[in-house]
C-alpha cells in the first residue's frame, strides 16, 4: 500500500517537469547580501548604494512564507552569505522550516570553527566558487591575492567533515586552458566540479564582465569527446522541448529574492513582483502577479517562436533574463547563445557525419 | 517503559530524521536527505504515512487513522504502517538507531 522509492534520475526529472509545466516552485535562491570579500572580475551583483539589507528577523520572517508556498530547496547566495554575521541563524532558520539547503559561497571564510557548524547545520549541498588551478590566475579572477590559499584551506576543512563540495567554476579567457588542471585539484579533493561557460553581463546592464569570456577556439574544445568527462556530455545534442513545454524553470520551479527583499522569477531575470516584506500571501503573489504570468507566457512562447526561428535553435541554452538585460527584449538571441549554439551544432553535425561513416 | 526493554513496534513513536526536508508536490512528498545526498518520493498512501509521523504518534495511532481513511481493517493498517516505517528506518528517514547512522556525511 504505502511505498517508498528512490527518486531516480527519471522520477526527479519528472518531478522537475511537472514543475517547470504547472509552475511548482521548488527552490527559492536568495541572495542575503550584497558584500563580498572577493572583487570578481566578472561578477553580475549591483548593490544598491546606501540601502539597506532585511535584517535578520525580516528574512526569516520571509522564509517562513517562501515555506509555505512550497519550495524544498533553500539556496543561500551573495555577495558572499558568510560575510553576514547572522549567517548561521538564518541557514537554521531556513532548516527549521524544513528546507534542504544550498550555500554558495566563495570559501574565503571557511575555517575549521565554520566547517564544523557547518557539518551540524548538513546543507544537501556547499557550491564553492573556484577560479583557476593557480595563485596567479585565481587571485587575479577575484582580485584578492592570497584567495587561492584561502579557499583551498576552506575546501579542505570542509571536506575533513565529509561535507559534499560542488567547486563551480565559470569559465573565462584567464582560466579556459586550466580546466583540466582545476578538474584534478577537484578530483584530489573528493569534490564535483562543474564547469560554466556562461558569463552573464552585470544587473545593471553593463556588459563588460562580457570581455572576459572564453575564446571560441576553447568553446569548440569544450564540447569536443576530449573534455566529455568535464561537460558530462559525449556530444552535444539538441534541446528537448517534448517534455517540457517552458524555455526554463524561470517563475515556475524558482523563485529569487535579492537582500533587499525583491521577488524575481529568477537570479538572472530581474523584474521584480513585489517584495518579501510586504507580501501577506507568497502563494497569492505566486498565483496573481502580473509579472510572473507575463514571465511565464514568455519562457512558453520562446520555444516555439525564438529558438524555431534561430537557426541553430535547438542548440540554445537560452536564458530571457540575460537576453532582456543586454538587447531589451527577453525573446532576442544574444551574441553569446548565438556563438555558444554555433558550436554546439557543428559539434553535433561532425558527430553524425563520423557515425554515418563508421561500418555498423 | 522501562529502559532497556524494546518497545513493541505498534508501541514505538516515530520520528522523522532532522535532516530529512521534505515538501508535497501533487499529493507525493518528495524527500531530500543531506546526509545521504539522496531524494525519494513517496506514493500518496506513505505521503498521508509520513504527514502522520509526528513524534508523539505511535505506529498503532497511525494505523487507526489509516484504517479510518482507506477502509482497510486496523490489522492490515498496522502491518502495513509497521513494514512501511521500516523501510523508513531502513533508508535513514527517521531518527535514531537505523542501520544508515554510520553513512551520514559520506560522499560517494
Amino acid at each position: 500500500m504505502a511505498e517508498e522509492r528512490p527518486a531516480t534520475t527519471n522520477a526527479y526529472a519528472d518531478l522537475v517537469a511537472r514543475s517547470w509545466n504547472k509552475a511548482l516552485p521548488m527552490t527559492a535562491l536568495w541572495e542575503i547580501t550584497y558584500a563580498c570579500n572577493h572583487k570578481c572580475a566578472f561578477c553580475y551583483n549591483c548593490p544598491e548604494r546606501g540601502r539597506r539589507e532585511l535584517s535578520k528577523e525580516q528574512m526569516i520572517a520571509g522564509l517562513s512564507k517562501i515555506a509555505d508556498l512550497g519550495c524544498v530547496f533553500l539556496v543561500l547566495t551573495g555577495g558572499e552569505p558568510l560575510t553576514r554575521p547572522d549567517f548561521f541563524d538564518i541557514a537554521w532558520a531556513g532548516k527549521r522550516l524544513g528546507f534542504a539547503l544550498r550555500i554558495y559561497t566563495n570559501g574565503y571564510l571557511v575555517d575549521e570553527i565554520v566547517a564544523r557548524k557547518f557539518k551540524e547545520l548538513m546543507p544537501f549541498e556547499i557550491e564553492i566558487s573556484f577560479h583557476g588551478s593557480n595563485a596567479e590566475t585565481m587571485d587575479k579572477l577575484t582580485g584578492v591575492p592570497g584567495s587561492f590559499d584561502r579557499v583551498l584551506e576552506g575546501i579542505k576543512n570542509l571536506r575533513k567533515y565529509d561535507l559534499k563540495v560542488n567547486m563551480k567554476v565559470p569559465i573565462t579567457k584567464w582560466n579556459q586552458w586550466e580546466v583540466r588542471d582545476i578538474k584534478a585539484i577537484a578530483d584530489s579533493l573528493g569534490c564535483h566540479a562543474t564547469f560554466d561557460p556562461v558569463i552573464t553581463p552585470r544587473d545593471d546592464g553593463d556588459t563588460s564582465p562580457l570581455a572576459l569570456q572564453a575564446d571560441r577556439d576553447f568553446l569548440a574544445k569544450l564540447w569536443s569527446p576530449e573534455y566529455a568527462d568535464l561537460t558530462h556530455e559525449e556530444v552535444p545534442l539538441p534541446r528537448d522541448d517534448t517534455r517540457v513545454q517552458a524555455n526554463c524553470g524561470t517563475g515556475r520551479s524558482t523563485i529569487a529574492l535579492d537582500p533587499y527583499g525583491n521577488i524575481y522569477p529568477c537570479v538572472q531575470w530581474r523584474r521584480s513582483a513585489g517584495n518579501i516584506n510586504d507580501v501577506a500571501d507568497l502563494r497569492a503573489l505566486w498565483t496573481d502577479s502580473p509579472v510572473l504570468e507575463e514571465v511565464r507566457r514568455i519562457a512558453m512562447e520562446i520555444p516555439k517562436t525564438t529558438l524555431k526561428t534561430c537557426e541553430t535553435g535547438e542548440f540554445c541554452s537560452f536564458c530571457p533574463g540575460v537576453a532582456e538585460v543586454q538587447t531589451g527584449d527577453p525573446r532576442n538571441i544574444y551574441p553569446q547563445v548565438k556563438m555558444t549554439s554555433e558550436i554546439r551544432k557543428q559539434r553535433h553535425s561532425e558527430f553524425l557525419e563520423i557515425q554515418s561513416r563508421t561500418p555498423a | 517503559m522501562t529502559a532497556g526493554v524494546p518497545v513493541p513496534p505498534a508501541q514505538s513513536v516515530p520520528t522523522k530524521h532532522p535532516h530529512a526536508a521534505s515538501r508535497v508536490y501533487e499529493g507525493e512528498a518528495f524527500i531530500v536527505l543531506p546526509q545521504f545526498h539522496e531524494y525519494k518520493i513517496l506514493n500518496v498512501t506513505g505521503t498521508r504515512i509520513w504527514d502522520l509521523i509526528d513524534g508523539t504518534r505511535t505506529e498503532s495511532d497511525i494505523a487507526r487513522i489509516i484504517a479510518d481513511e482507506y477502509d482497510v481493517t486496523p490489522a492490515t493498517a498496522l502491518e502495513d504502517v509497521t513494514s512501511f516505517v521500516q523501510d523508513l528506518k531502513v533508508h535513514g528517514m527517521l531518527a535514531g538507531g537505523g542501520p544508515r547512522d554510520g553513512e551520514a556525511g559520506k560522499v560517494a
